[in-house]
């Protein structure tokens, strides 16, 4: 089996490389999209813009500075940012392919499902709601998408130092506004003397 | 995993990306093929020019009541793509009486050095059959054309013979900065032209080029612009609509086609 680096040098006019790499990695940024995006809409937009631009920038991975995972999720953030800005809608419209024009009624019900399954815990989302946005996206590159700090440093375009004391920092903070865990919280009520 | 397996949405969008991945390929072999084309040794370059000058006088004469009377001698393909042969019979009347461009007689411009560049990248491995005298020079600006080819697509592609061409100077002198890599042509059937399909459109220069071909009946484009500005109108020319408009200032989405009289024109999806 092809690596990811293998196939990027070829998915730019080989159908079969990038057959293998979308399905290798569709679902990774359909999960990624779930967790930014406010609809299925959105959600097939950001997809489909995602693995557009790969087919235009491939040639210009460059394996020695990272995961090819890590940087597909780089585009796929540049993506939705534009879409929120409006300009991807109109880039995939122009390059004929917008993704929610693509969606049928059982697509957009099992989209929306995704969106409310990746949504996070709600005391998470408090405490990340109050968090400065730079260290909202950086932890989530790094606790839900699997990046590592240096990976979502170049995602974000800082340095891996600058990564490392905001993700010191939003932990910190994310800490102080328990619970953090999945798990249930710890119980407050006080112990029963035997 | 395997396309087989994948869900409904992303089966649909793999299919058009690899869409894109093969116009991509077909616009770099086409882009490799002019300056070897240019190589050719003088008995090649002779040979092209006899086999050109036979194939359109057999055109001519066997078309009968074909539309163009003049003899010209387009080359079609080139060195490295393949050529494609030139088509003999006459156009679908499908096509004819959708456009009104291709009623009309195939004049000077529609035999320029545009139209004829546009010719000679057509793939051999891709087309058959082109109707020399159905080449249309539709709009041009500064720096660029759009051009209608028709032609058959060699093999099962299902692509449709009307083939939007645009001619472009900035993609030859720099070509990474245009955004889109299918620039530069779009084909279909009349079905896709009645659904607005034959459309093509490229970010350059940080600008939003659009061109389309529209049926008949299509006498100006409406499109809607953002921030709440009145929207941009195009006019109809030769069955195409040219426009530029600043990136992310227009919703291209929205497009309407108008009559003469300014009523919409229903679009087939």
């Amino acid at each position: 089996m092809d690596s990811d680096a293998e196939l990027l040098c070829r998915v730019g006019h080989d159908r079969d490389a990038f057959e293998q790499f979308y399905v290798r990695h569709v679902g990774r940024v359909r999960a990624f999209a779930a967790r930014r995006c406010a609809n299925a809409g959105d959600v097939a937009d950001a997809v489909s813009a995602t693995f557009l631009t790969v087919i235009d920038a491939a040639e210009g991975y460059d394996a020695r500075r990272g995961r090819a995972s890590a940087w597909l999720l780089g585009i796929a953030a540049h993506e939705i940012a534009a879409l929120y800005r409006g300009e991807a809608r109109e880039q995939a419209t122009v390059r004929r392919i917008a993704g929610r024009r693509l969606l049928q009624s059982d697509d957009i019900a099992r989209l929306e499902a995704q969106i409310d399954a990746e949504r996070l815990a709600p005391q998470v989302s408090a405490a990340l709601a109050r968090a400065p946005k730079a260290e909202r996206e950086l932890l989530m590159l790094v606790a839900y998408d699997g990046l590592t700090p240096s990976e979502a440093a170049r995602v974000l375009g800082i340095t891996a130092v600058a990564a490392r004391v905001r993700l010191a920092r939003a932990r910190r903070r994310l800490a102080a506004a328990q619970p953090l865990s999945s798990g249930p919280p710890a119980s407050t009520e006080p112990k029963e003397q035997a | 995993m395997s396309p087989s397996s994948l869900p409904g949405f992303e089966r649909r969008l793999l299919d058009d990306l690899l869409e894109v991945v093969d116009e991509r390929r077909a616009a770099a072999d086409q882009a490799q093929a002019v300056p070897v084309q240019r190589q050719g040794s003088r008995w090649q370059r002779r040979l092209r020019h006899r086999w050109g000058l036979v194939l359109a006088l057999v055109a001519v004469i066997s078309g009968g009541t074909a539309v163009a009377t003049t003899v010209w001698i387009p080359q079609l393909g080139n060195d490295h793509a393949g050529r494609p042969s030139m088509a003999t019979g006459a156009l679908p009347s499908e096509l004819v009486e959708s456009l009104a461009v291709l009623r009309r007689q195939q004049q000077d411009a529609d035999r320029g050095p545009r139209v004829r560049e546009a010719l000679q990248r057509l793939p051999g491995t891709e087309f058959s059959n082109v109707h020399i005298q159905s080449a249309r020079m539709l709009q041009t600006w500064p720096g660029g054309a759009s051009i209608l080819l028709v032609a058959e697509h060699a093999g099962a592609t299902g692509r449709g013979p009307l083939c939007l061409v645009v001619s472009s100077d900035y993609g030859q002198r720099n070509r990474t900065r245009v955004r889109a890599p299918s620039t530069g042509q779009r084909c279909g059937t009349v079905e896709d032209l009645r659904a607005g399909r034959l459309a093509v459109g490229a970010v350059i220069g940080g600008r939003l080029t659009f061109n389309a071909l529209v049926p008949d009946g299509v006498a100006r484009v409406e499109i809607p612009q953002r921030r709440g500005r009145p929207p941009l109108v195009a006019e109809v020319r030769n069955n195409a609509v040219h426009f530029e408009a600043a990136t992310g200032g227009v919703d291209l989405a929205a497009i309407r086609w108008l009559d003469e009289h300014g009523l919409p024109v229903e679009v087939t999806p």
